[in-house]
């Protein structure tokens, strides 16, 4: 016990420390702080004001009868339990993550069988180490709203406090929970993969809870239009469950009786369930994770084998070539690098259910059609051009003693990131006019001005991408730096914002000829070709600038 | 003879911190030579600023007669690196690396093919060529990154810790190819703590100390007559003479 709390205590340390020195090694790094600090915050203000005022609205009865809301007391009674059950499902799902890392992939681990520390010990201490983050995000997700929610009903103080208590108790049989979980997946999952998979899904609840968003606004406004019975949410907590005993109990703990006893059986059952499942686990799985930590730096994993012959070679010769052969292998085989694909293709998979089943969609005119597959296609390169060279990440060595110059390396990856507008945005320009969307013509013309925007959009992101590379990831998500995010925000939609006045003044005399419908607006032809012309122009020198201003920043990169 | 490696005066201050100071020397064809150092002195700093990896603040780096910092790409044409820990791209298999390799050299695929063949048979790596370079041991990677700077032949090659975390039968073989680059004329400049390697491989050795240079020559030359080994000269030169003196005591 005591080397589990010396063990703990010390990381909590050395984690600490590490905080702290890169704050303090950073020029801003105070002022970041500064901002860290504000953001959580606003953070919290946001979280207590959110619930206080969801609260109150279900409090309110002329409020809930004027928004024909039925049964909001059923809700307002159970929303505790469900903010808990809630939580818990997420800390599942995070800790399970968490634990991975802390079990098998951290670098501490090797450090840590080298010290006079029992090998139980740090089995016990990395299963408890999630905790830090476990309570960080209980405190903005439970804690705050649990006291937003009794502030506003006007709780006493042994509300906070029970409240308090629950939420100390809570991530316990989560993290058991999760080991469990994990135990039993990496009987038949690689770790690695498992790893990766992680990742994927957790990139996929956002991106799932983004599509269920855009799917469900057309029945969800519907069924508020008809009046809504809000006691449907409260049945997803069961009586059995017991975070529905805490949350009652927490509820009861006010309102008198003996119910709030509840609360504690809750209590008491997640300490038993996280004693006995540490010993449970550490019984039945310590032999194999010490095993298979002695064996971790031999083991020899046969992979996949990739297929490839000798006469592959002949496909190679050119720097070009070879640059991207190697990141569309790259992307398709890390799983990390390719989950950032995911959300430009929801995106794009919601566009294309839009056009073929919305009304309004079909007989959107050019301007929507033009803006909706813009933004598609920045979308999706966007994630192969702010990080165009972050992703080589350490291995940028290799690039930096090869005879290949800066320049040819920059549009290299240019190329790569601005082949998403022909083909992805030919793609969707083709559906268009397959569906009737589009004629022949405006669709041509839709294409080119896709490409020279799309060369813009590019240019400017892998400009700000080499100049301001992160190449010491150590996950794919952390590949773009803060510069070049910030900067590439702002900057592309000045860009956009400038471009596409420019193609509308030149289309807007047209537009409505090219999709078969009477014109509007009338202007000289010589007004057209100036706006056309300046919109080539724009795109050339922001594209210009942004590459030079790369390129020149990347030259200068150094002490790899 | 053109050196093939050439560092004039090479300077390089860090935060006001001088971490190598007016380093000068040349490796000429068909040398091996030794780059050794106390932890800290300079080594690697100097190697990058002879690579181009990073800049000189004073001074100036020749490969093949051509300055590393103002003709870049023909200075890097004629180089090979191998760093101490190399970063290899994960998800690539140690085949694929070399074609990547090859095709950033700009080499015949043909003859591309077939020199990568015979590296990965060399290296012993043509049993898991296709195998992700992410499931390789520290050795494997080593070797991966050796066979990926020799697939251009390189005129020039570079090696910090060549030898770090290979098996006695890798090791060998790497100080034979290194030896037998040698004789087909390239200048190898390697930095290593095993100073029997140094000793046994070494044509001529520079020390470096505080980031200057402190001694160049070959070991005769070093002896200056008398019969003291690498370790005695260099423990005497970096003054770690000191330790042995208290490991001395000690016992």
């Amino acid at each position: 016990m005591r080397d589990i709390l010396h063990l703990l205590r010390w990381s909590r340390w050395y984690h600490w420390r590490t905080f702290i020195n890169s704050i303090r090694q950073r020029r801003a790094g105070w002022f970041l702080l500064l901002l860290i600090l504000s953001g959580a915050a606003l953070f919290a203000l946001l979280d207590v004001v959110i619930v206080g005022s969801i609260t109150a609205a279900l409090n309110n009865q002329r409020l809930t009868s004027e928004m024909a809301i039925s049964n909001p007391q059923a809700l307002l009674d159970q929303l505790p339990a469900l903010l808990l059950l809630a939580n818990l499902l997420l800390l599942v799902f995070i800790n399970a993550g968490l634990l991975i890392g802390e079990l098998f992939f951290s670098s501490e681990l090797e450090r840590l069988f080298l010290a006079p520390i029992t090998p139980r010990a740090v089995l016990f201490a990395q299963l408890l180490n999630p905790l830090t983050s476990n309570y960080t995000a209980l405190f903005y997700l439970a804690l705050l709203p649990l006291w937003a929610y009794g502030f506003v009903l006007g709780y006493g103080l042994g509300f906070m406090l029970l409240a308090l208590l629950v939420v100390i108790v809570l991530p316990l049989p989560a993290i058991i929970s999760s080991a469990f979980v994990l135990l039993l997946v990496i009987r038949v999952v690689p770790l690695r993969r498992l790893r990766e998979a992680i990742g994927v899904l957790g990139s996929l609840m956002g991106i799932g809870c983004y599509v269920l968003s855009q799917v469900a606004i057309t029945p969800t406004t519907a069924k508020l239009a008809q009046g809504w019975d809000v006691s449907s949410l409260a049945a997803l907590t069961p009586a059995w469950l017991p975070t529905t005993w805490a949350g009652t109990g927490l509820r009861a703990f006010q309102q008198g009786g003996w119910a709030w006893l509840a609360l504690l059986a809750f209590v008491g059952i997640s300490l038993a369930a996280f004693g006995g499942g540490t010993l449970l686990f550490e019984r039945v799985y310590f032999e194999r994770w010490q095993a298979w930590q002695s064996s971790a730096n031999t083991r020899r994993r046969k992979q996949r084998t990739a297929g490839s012959s000798t006469k592959n070679w002949h496909q190679w010769g050119s720097q070009t070539q070879a640059l991207l052969r190697k990141d569309a292998r790259l992307l398709r085989r890390d799983v990390r690098q390719f989950v950032q694909m995911l959300w430009p293709l929801a995106f794009l998979g919601i566009y294309v259910w839009r056009m073929l089943t919305d009304n309004d969609m079909r007989v959107a005119s050019g301007p929507l059609l033009i803006g909706v597959i813009l933004l598609v296609c920045v979308s999706f390169s966007s994630r192969l051009s702010l990080n165009s060279i972050s992703r080589e990440g350490q291995t940028f060595w290799i690039l930096r003693t090869a005879p290949i110059s800066t320049t040819r390396l920059v549009l290299s990856k240019f190329l790569l990131a601005w082949l998403v507008y022909p083909l992805l945005g030919g793609i969707m320009i083709a559906l268009t006019l397959a569906l009737g969307l589009s004629t022949l013509s405006f669709s041509v013309i839709l294409w080119v001005i896709l490409m020279i925007t799309g060369a813009g959009c590019t240019a400017l992101y892998i400009g700000l991408g080499a100049a301001f590379p992160v190449l010491t990831w150590d996950k794919p998500e952390r590949q773009i730096s803060r510069p070049a995010g910030c900067l590439g925000g702002v900057l592309l939609w000045l860009f956009l914002g400038g471009v596409v006045v420019l193609w509308g003044l030149m289309l807007a005399p047209n537009l409505p000829r090219l999709m078969g419908q009477p014109a509007p607006l009338h202007y000289g032809i010589q007004w057209q070709i100036s706006a056309g012309l300046g919109a080539v122009l724009l795109t050339a020198i922001v594209s210009w600038i942004s590459l030079m201003f790369g390129i020149s920043r990347l030259q200068r990169l150094e002490d790899l | 003879m053109t050196p093939l490696i050439q560092a004039h005066t090479l300077t390089r201050v860090f935060d006001q911190q001088v971490a190598v100071d007016q380093v000068s020397f040349a490796v000429n064809p068909g040398e091996v030579f030794g780059f050794l150092g106390p932890n800290g002195a300079g080594k690697t700093t100097t190697i990058k600023m002879l690579i181009g990896l990073i800049r000189p603040t004073h001074g100036a780096a020749f490969i093949g007669g051509y300055d590393i910092q103002r003709d870049p790409i023909k200075a890097k044409a004629l180089l090979g690196y191998v760093p101490d820990q190399p970063q290899l791209p994960e998800k690539l298999t140690a085949r694929e690396y070399l074609q990547y390799i090859a095709g950033l050299y700009r080499i015949e695929p043909a003859v591309a093919a077939e020199r990568g063949e015979e590296l990965l048979r060399l290296f012993d790596l043509a049993e898991r060529a296709d195998d992700y370079i992410g499931g390789f041991s520290h050795g494997m990677r080593q070797k991966t990154a050796v066979s990926g700077a020799l697939i251009h032949t390189p005129k020039a090659l570079f090696l910090d810790e060549p030898t770090v975390g290979l098996d006695p039968r890798s090791a060998r073989l790497m100080k034979d190819v290194l030896r037998q680059l040698a004789q087909r004329g390239a200048a190898v400049m390697l930095t290593t703590h095993i100073l029997e390697i140094a000793e046994r491989l070494c044509d001529r050795v520079a020390i470096i100390n505080r980031g200057r240079l402190i001694a160049v020559g070959s070991l005769e030359e070093l002896r200056h007559g008398g019969d003291a080994s690498l370790e005695d000269i260099f423990l005497q030169l970096t003054g770690g003479s000191e330790y042995a003196d208290i490991t001395a005591m000690l016992e």
